[in-house]
């Protein structure tokens, strides 16, 4: 004969409760306030220890040597406790295994708190409390009382109607009433918690496990994805093409980039990102971030070996001024020059004053005019002044003409030029400034046709070399010249992008979480719980509910009355 | 069938992560790419092997750029300037044509050349080795392999090995000096890439 079922208890299965013991030792921690708070405590103190301690350099860890070498560079400032802070992961808090301990008992604790709470709100909707006190009715917040009996099988149809279900009773001469609606949003708070306890386990995960580098590179130049010297999933992406695209008010309406991705010493993918639409390989997300439009890329060979010596994609970061000049014949008013020449390298300088090199600009004829452009201490302005050097110098301000030798010289005004100081080029005896001319800020003509505003007059790019040898080396794209024993080409002009290589594997649950939280959030705010409790009778009707804040009862009270044939009469607070 | 569709995804797995890539092993021998471990004839009895200055330069076997296989040990007897770099590493690009400038001078004295490329694909090397006129051998070490056995700071790393195979120095960064204002062939004169190749060959 089988035992009665209350008497089979834990003592019977002794292994099991050797198990429970400590189980729900372990349930009564987690649910545990004080304990919770001790957390979060101890979370934020080292959280905050973390951004207080120098923390060892993302693209030095994992790399034993780089870790070491790092580490000893504290010892300084820490003394015999770098070892200690070392070992415990005091540099590198937060990949600290401890610390993801610690986050992940937080996560539990928040997790036990919802699972704790999720029979009640079960019994909450399941079995509802059907009947309150009689006293409830005159104290109840929501409540609404009238002097005349309301039909109560009417009263239930109303409330049907407005989608309660509903409960009736009679009882010591009255008839009780329970109506609920949307017993289910009760669910909204655990979701609401939910999402809570995901979006900080996303956190963690990405903490934990995400990847976040920057990579700013030419067209046709590689990079390695993870900066470190070397990696078993070592990636390099090569920049086919760099496009950014302008609109006629100078401002960027795309940017984009072909890239092809290379692991393994094979090519494993080829794509375009674009701003919305990262290219993806492996989990890694290559997004477009950023552009530049101005670099040059230029070749140095040694004519004796005929190696190359210097082959380097240059981003001109500076910006040099430039005269835009116009020549017309005097008599016949023709043009005979209409740009912006590069100018030599600034020849004095001080007080706010500076005298920039001089240009020639060759005219039709065999004509020449040596210009130069000089801004006016600011005692005078501080304008920008035009040198026309001659038989008689004279300076022009921006917009000023003169005539002079039957020509017609107008210094219209200034504009730059993407320029920058080279300390590197083989074969020259000090600094070298390179200037591009003739380009305009991105790519020039694009599948949409598109064209830009120009800074500068479009045309083929030039690059003007100052400090490799005597004169300066204006080289026009694809062209090479010799100095020196070295051959000197400008292989063109060139785009560099901005990519943000980014992986998380978090991106789901934070999905996830914001699904749960906009959920929650809708179930406790738009659809609240309401309850009614109703107690009629033979003279009186009365009314008492609970619901959400933004829940008009008892108005709903009085629609409903009247719906059920009562008279309601005024309304009584 | 769940059987085989567990099967399905663990060959998966394993063919998308495990599989041994096609450049692992030699073709020549059918040995492994990577660090080995030199024998005992090489490496007596109370030297020892590590990636320092005094110890004897850990082995390696990698595929070179021209399709031979390359072996640190089959170098003993000679003096070996054993060069990491990469493409994407400027200082590594503005140190190359020292490399080969003093390839070509020391040459003759029996110097070896050894420029370990990290990480990248063939084609990218090739171009490199062909533009900047890089004639000694190129091994790729495809996995980093021999780079993490290095215990490599950063690139360019420069290991200079004398004829028995020990570590005599070791150069972090490039080799920039007298670039400029002169003829690279010449630069090379009095610098210390220059000076550590003495060590090695005296």
């Amino acid at each position: 004969m089988a035992k009665p079922h209350a008497a089979v208890g834990l003592s019977e299965w002794p292994l099991l409760s050797l198990l429970v013991g400590p189980l729900r030792a372990l349930w009564w921690l987690f649910s545990n306030p004080r304990w919770a708070m001790g957390l979060l405590t101890f979370v934020a103190g080292v959280g905050l220890l973390g951004t207080v301690l120098p923390q060892v350099p993302s693209f030095m860890r994992g790399v034993p040597a780089a870790e070491d070498a790092w580490v000893e560079l504290r010892r300084d400032e820490y003394g015999p406790l770098t070892d200690f802070m070392h070992r415990v992961g005091l540099f590198d808090i937060f990949q600290a295994r401890w610390f993801a301990m610690s986050m992940g008992l937080m996560i539990a604790s928040n997790a036990v708190y919802i699972v704790g709470r999720i029979p009640a709100v079960w019994l909450g909707i399941t079995r509802p409390r059907r009947q309150v006190p009689d006293r409830y009715f005159e104290v109840g917040p929501n409540r609404y009382d009238f002097p005349t009996p309301a039909q109560p099988l009417a009263f239930a149809q109303a409330l049907r109607n407005a989608h309660y279900k509903v409960d009736l009773l009679a009882e010591r001469g009255a008839t009780y009433l329970f109506a609920d609606k949307f017993a289910w949003a009760n669910v909204g708070t655990l979701l609401t918690h939910g999402a809570i306890v995901i979006f900080v386990l996303a956190a963690v995960i990405s903490r934990a496990n995400g990847f976040s580098v920057p990579i700013f590179l030419a067209e046709g130049l590689t990079a390695p994805v993870f900066p470190v010297v070397v990696q078993p999933d070592q990636m390099q992406v090569r920049v086919l093409d760099a496009v950014g695209v302008f609109g006629s008010n100078g401002l960027p309406t795309d940017y984009r980039t072909e890239m092809a991705i290379y692991q393994g010493g094979q090519e494993v993918k080829r794509c375009v990102s674009t701003v919305n639409s990262p290219c993806e390989y492996r989990g890694y997300r290559f997004h477009q971030a950023a552009y530049y439009g101005y670099g040059a890329e230029l070749l140095v060979r040694d004519l004796s070996s005929g190696n190359a010596v210097y082959h380097e994609t240059l981003a001109l970061e500076d910006q040099r001024p430039a005269p835009h000049i116009t020549v017309r014949e005097a008599g016949t008013s023709r043009v005979l020059f209409d740009d912006a020449p590069v100018l030599g390298a600034a020849i004095g300088s001080g007080n706010n004053a500076e005298v920039a090199a001089l240009a020639r600009i060759g005219l039709e004829g065999g004509q020449s005019l040596v210009v130069g452009l000089r801004r006016a201490i600011e005692a005078d302005g501080g304008d920008w002044m035009l040198l026309l050097l001659g038989a008689e110098a004279t300076e022009l301000r921006e917009g000023q003409s003169i005539t002079m030798g039957g020509l017609e010289v107008r210094f219209t005004g200034v504009t730059t030029v993407p320029a920058l100081l080279d300390k590197s080029l083989p074969g020259a005896g000090g600094d070298v400034l390179l200037q591009m001319s003739n380009v305009f800020y991105g790519t020039g003509t694009t599948s949409e046709g598109n064209s830009v505003s120009a800074p500068v007059r479009a045309g083929t790019p030039t690059l003007t070399a100052l400090g490799v040898g005597d004169e300066a080396l204006v080289l026009k794209e694809g062209e090479s010249q010799q100095v020196g024993g070295y051959g000197y080409t400008f292989l063109g002009r060139r785009e560099f992008t901005g990519l943000q290589v980014k992986k998380d594997n978090s991106d789901n649950l934070i999905w996830i979480a914001t699904g749960l939280l906009l959920a929650g959030l809708f179930l406790s705010f738009w659809v609240p719980r309401r309850r009614v409790w109703a107690k009629i009778t033979g003279v009186r009707t009365q009314l008492v509910g609970q619901s959400g804040q933004m829940a008009n009862l008892r108005r709903e009270f009085r629609s409903l009355a009247e719906k059920a044939g009562a008279q309601p009469g005024d309304e009584e607070d | 069938m769940p059987a085989l569709v567990i099967g399905a995804i663990a060959f998966s797995i394993w063919w998308l992560e495990y599989r041994p890539s096609d450049e692992a092993a030699s073709p020549l021998t059918g040995e492994e790419y990577g660090v080995k471990t030199l024998p005992v004839s090489l490496a007596p009895s109370g030297s020892e092997v590590g990636p320092s200055v005094g110890r004897l330069a850990p082995d390696f076997l990698l595929p070179g750029l021209d399709g031979a296989d390359i072996r640190l040990r089959d170098m003993r007897g000679r003096p070996v300037v054993l060069n990491f770099w990469a493409s994407w590493c400027a200082p590594c690009r503005q140190e190359i044509p020292q490399l080969v400038a003093a390839f070509d001078r020391f040459r003759p004295d029996g110097l070896v050349v050894l420029a370990v490329n990290v990480q990248e694909d063939r084609e990218t090397i090739a171009r490199y080795a062909r533009e900047f006129g890089m004639s000694f051998p190129v091994p790729i070490d495809r996995s980093g392999e021999v780079v993490d056995q290095y215990r490599l700071l950063g690139l360019p790393t420069t290991y200079f090995i004398d004829p028995e195979g020990v570590i005599k120095s070791i150069f972090r960064g490039p080799f920039l000096e007298k670039t400029r204002g002169t003829r690279v062939s010449d630069a090379i004169g009095e610098s210390v890439l220059t000076a550590r190749i003495r060590e090695i060959l005296d």
